[in-house]
């Protein structure tokens, strides 16, 4: 009878001991960002790059992105239902300045116990470009965001 | 004070009755009695001291089939708000849970315990509701709050949770009819029905739902009584 009590109380501390899942995995995939690829305006079927691109928020230093590159990973606000972005060029030494306006809907779907939900974008528009500088025209590849697998908008430029 | 010494007397005196009583009955006892034992789980109240969010009552009931072998079974009812990780959310609900038990103790003449091999199906009715979350947001670019407490919370009806259960657990009786028990309980969930958008976490009986991993643990700590209908 004792041996089967002992025996029985080391399966239930085994049991309680087990929760190996309550963990948010560094890698798992959350709310995704905007994926823009830059495209050459003579040629809209070749990938062009933008020298010494800058990204940022209008009232802010810090940088999304700095650099050459042919495409960028833009993060969308959450809690608001439009994001707008300052994109600069620096060419020759000259900075050609862009504001990107994005509006959205969105919705959280659920991951898991740890890691909770991520936010979808849905009905991605535009605001038509006030300045002419350096982007020629922004082409909306898909509307709606739920991964950063595919390109979601071309800029022409 | 005089007055507390006699009742304790005959407090004593009577005992000594019974006991003697019980001693006779036993030893002439080879007989086992057949009944419906019915009973509570004092673990789901100790539970509810320790643990500010949950509710629980779980009744439990079995009935003599052969020396052995009993049907048994277990219906229950629990409240969880669970506020921790990445979610906070509320789940409620009724379960019931049947099967078998099977005693591999053998008894010295005249005595009734037993360690229970238990097998059992169990089926939850339940209701979940959504409070609150975190969204997971990887770039924290615009440093926005990722938390989200829902002003409307969400209820999800209509949820329900199939699983196997294998109990084991010794039962002792401690005066006649009387029966005090402990019984583990490791379950694997068969199906269950989700909420859209959203999974159950915690289902009534079951306990709280893993991730990738349909194995559960639980226990219970029983009285229970046992209604005598006949002897053989």
């Amino acid at each position: 009878m004792k041996r089967y009590a002992y025996l029985l109380l080391l399966i239930a501390c085994s049991l309680l001991g087990c929760e190996p899942d309550d963990i948010c995995l560094a890698e798992t995939p959350g709310t995704p960002q905007l994926i823009i690829v830059f495209y050459d305006k003579a040629n809209p079927n070749t990938k062009k790059e933008v020298l010494d691109l800058q990204v940022k928020d209008m009232g802010s230093d810090a940088l999304i992105h700095n650099g050459t590159t042919d495409s960028i990973a833009l993060p969308l606000k959450t809690k608001e239902l439009s994001t707008s972005f300052f994109l600069t060029k620096i060419e020759n030494s000259v900075s050609y300045n862009e504001t990107l306006t994005l509006n959205y809907d969105t919705y959280d779907s659920f991951i898991s116990r740890a890691c909770g939900y991520k936010t979808n974008f849905t009905k991605l528009v535009y605001d038509p470009l006030n300045s002419a500088s350096w982007i020629e025209g922004v082409i909306i590849v898909t509307d709606s965001i739920s991964d950063i697998k595919t390109t979601h908008v071309k800029i022409l430029h | 004070m005089l007055k507390f010494y006699i009742n304790f007397l005959i407090v004593l005196f009577c005992t000594q009755i019974w006991a003697q009583n019980e001693a006779v009955s036993d030893s002439l006892s080879t007989e086992i009695r057949y009944g419906i034992r019915l009973g509570i789980d004092l673990s789901k109240p100790i539970r509810m001291f320790l643990e500010p969010d949950y509710k629980g009552l779980e009744l439990v009931g079995d009935y003599r089939l052969t020396r052995d072998l009993f049907v048994a079974g277990e219906l229950g009812n629990e409240t969880k708000v669970v506020n921790q990780d990445a979610v906070h959310f509320k789940t409620s609900g009724t379960y019931l849970k049947l099967g078998i038990d099977y005693n591999v103790y053998n008894n010295w003449a005249g005595m009734d315990n037993f360690i229970v091999v238990g097998f059992r199906y169990g089926i939850s009715q339940h209701q979940q509701t959504l409070l609150g979350y975190n969204r997971l947001i990887n770039d924290r670019y615009w440093q926005e709050d990722n938390q989200v407490i829902l002003d409307a919370p969400k209820t999800y009806d209509g949820l329900s949770g199939y699983w196997i259960e294998l109990q084991l657990g010794i039962k002792a009786e401690l005066l006649r009819n009387l029966y005090m028990g402990i019984s583990l309980q490791m379950h694997r969930l068969l199906t269950d029905k989700d909420p859209d958008n959203f999974e159950n976490l915690f289902i009534p009986g079951f306990n709280k739902v893993l991730t990738n991993n349909p194995y559960g643990a639980g226990l219970n700590y029983t009285i229970s009584y046992q209604i005598p209908i006949f002897k053989k």
